[in-house]
């Protein structure tokens, strides 16, 4: 009953679609992961240039997920997405230790930004399948994420393609993002 | 979908095709062209694809394929894309969306290249393809009245375009490009469109100002050599 007349209050009233970002260094798996919360499966990819966007329905919530290129040089462009931004998936390769420093200043750079104040963060530490991946307490660890002040975040592990973790994630953030 | 990846260019306008044709709106007598469009290329590639030994088994068309291999469909293919474009003509911004976000993907994939005419090859004036699809990408956009997912497709498909390294667009078309973001960054009502809009212009700005330096450097040395030799 209540179920009811909730959806058609928010047919009528349009339940507004939350603004989700995915970012992270190119390669990190943002656009497997795009595709596999939308169509629930693995796609081909290739290098992000400029955007996919895709409307992405969990538990009831509607969430309009914005994917960006992580290539060095169109993270430069990241910024331009960012206002009105309620959360942030922030995607890490996870065997990728190499570039793990890269990733976090990245990160910090980020977080840094006035416009995403409020933005919940969510780290999927990706690749979990590949050998030699770090777990996600080494990539937070690598990260710096116990040093973040005034934010809501969390980590989960997840490979993309086995499509492992990911629903996890997911109840977080729509946790996150409903009692914000 | 592993079978034959020189087929992937056909199996993907297959599935948008499809994907066209099952939007209930396409059902409405006065989209009977754009059925018919439709299906009269769906036979055809069907055609091809069973030349090719490829199977024409359902693949879920919101799936990117793989790029063409280098004996892909480079033909030109005006028949094609005729139905893309009448989808883009269409009333119907659940169609123009949809068509949008094949030719976007198209793009992306590589499926397109600067080297595939709408006209029949060894026609002289011959527009080429992704100039002639990037004019009905603009043409999608009337005024601030456009649907606002259809605005937000337009934006993603010229942002693809004026960025791909395989079907680069230039000067008249590149212009009408920059210009369509820049009229729906000044007039949309819809603040994440504006958003995007700027964010697309910034983008394809840099994009341009890199190609042009690129450009230039070696007419400066060429100039530079001239100036040496007259003084010479
Ligand atoms: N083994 C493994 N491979 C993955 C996983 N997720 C993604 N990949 C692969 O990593 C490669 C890059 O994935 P993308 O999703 O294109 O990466 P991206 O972050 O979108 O990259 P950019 O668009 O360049 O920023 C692809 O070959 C994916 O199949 C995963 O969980 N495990
Ligand atoms: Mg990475
Ligand atoms: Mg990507
Ligand atoms: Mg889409
Ligand atoms: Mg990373």
């Amino acid at each position: 009953m209540g179920g009811f007349f909730s959806s058609v209050f928010s047919r009528l009233f349009g339940e507004k679609e939350r603004r989700i970002l995915i970012l992270g260094l190119d390669g990190a798996g943002k656009t497997t992961i795009l595709y596999r919360l939308q169509v629930g499966e693995v796609v081909s990819t290739i290098p992000t240039i400029g955007f996919n966007v895709e409307t992405v329905t969990f538990k009831n919530l509607k969430f309009q997920v914005w994917d960006l290129g992580g290539q060095t040089s169109i993270r430069p462009y990241w910024r331009c997405y960012y206002s009105n931004t309620d959360a942030i998936i922030y995607v890490v390769d996870s065997s990728d230790k190499e570039r793990m420093g890269i990733s976090k200043s990245e990160l910090l750079s980020m977080l840094e930004e006035e416009e995403l104040k409020d933005a919940v963060l969510l780290v999927m530490a990706n690749k979990q399948d590949l050998p030699g991946a770090l777990s996600p307490a080494k990539v937070s660890e690598a990260l710096g994420l116990q040093a973040l002040r005034n934010r809501t975040w969390s980590i989960f592990k997840t490979s993309a393609t086995k499509g492992e973790g990911l629903n996890e994630a997911m109840e977080w953030l729509v946790e996150a993002v409903t009692s914000k | 979908m592993a079978d034959d990846p020189n087929a992937s260019t056909e199996k993907f306008l297959l599935h948008s095709l499809e994907k066209i044709l099952a939007e209930k709106d396409v059902k409405k007598s006065a989209n009977a062209p754009l059925r018919e469009a439709c299906q009269q290329a769906l036979d055809s590639l069907k055609n091809e694809l069973k030349h090719k030994g490829a199977s024409t088994a359902k693949v879920d068309p919101n799936r990117p394929l793989p790029p063409p291999g280098a004996s892909g469909m480079r033909v030109s293919s005006e028949k094609y894309f005729k139905p893309f474009k009448m989808a883009c003509e269409s009333r119907s911004p659940k169609v123009v969306r949809t068509a949008l976000d094949s030719l976007q993907k198209l793009m992306a994939y590589g499926h397109i290249t600067g080297t595939m005419y709408a006209e029949l090859e060894g026609l002289p004036d011959a527009q080429r393809l992704v100039d002639s699809l990037v004019e009905t990408v603009c043409n999608c956009f009337t005024n601030e009245t456009t649907d606002e997912g259809v605005q937000l497709q337009i934006l993603k498909a010229l942002l693809t375009a004026v960025t791909s390294t395989t079907c680069v667009v230039h000067e008249r078309t590149l212009l009408r490009a920059v210009r369509t973001c820049y009229n729906i960054y000044l007039t949309s009502k819809n603040l994440v469109n504006q958003t995007t809009a700027k964010a697309t212009l910034t983008q394809m700005i840099s994009v341009i100002f890199q190609r042009m330096e690129s450009v230039a450097q070696p007419q400066d040395q060429i100039e530079e050599e001239a100036m040496t030799e007259d003084a010479a």
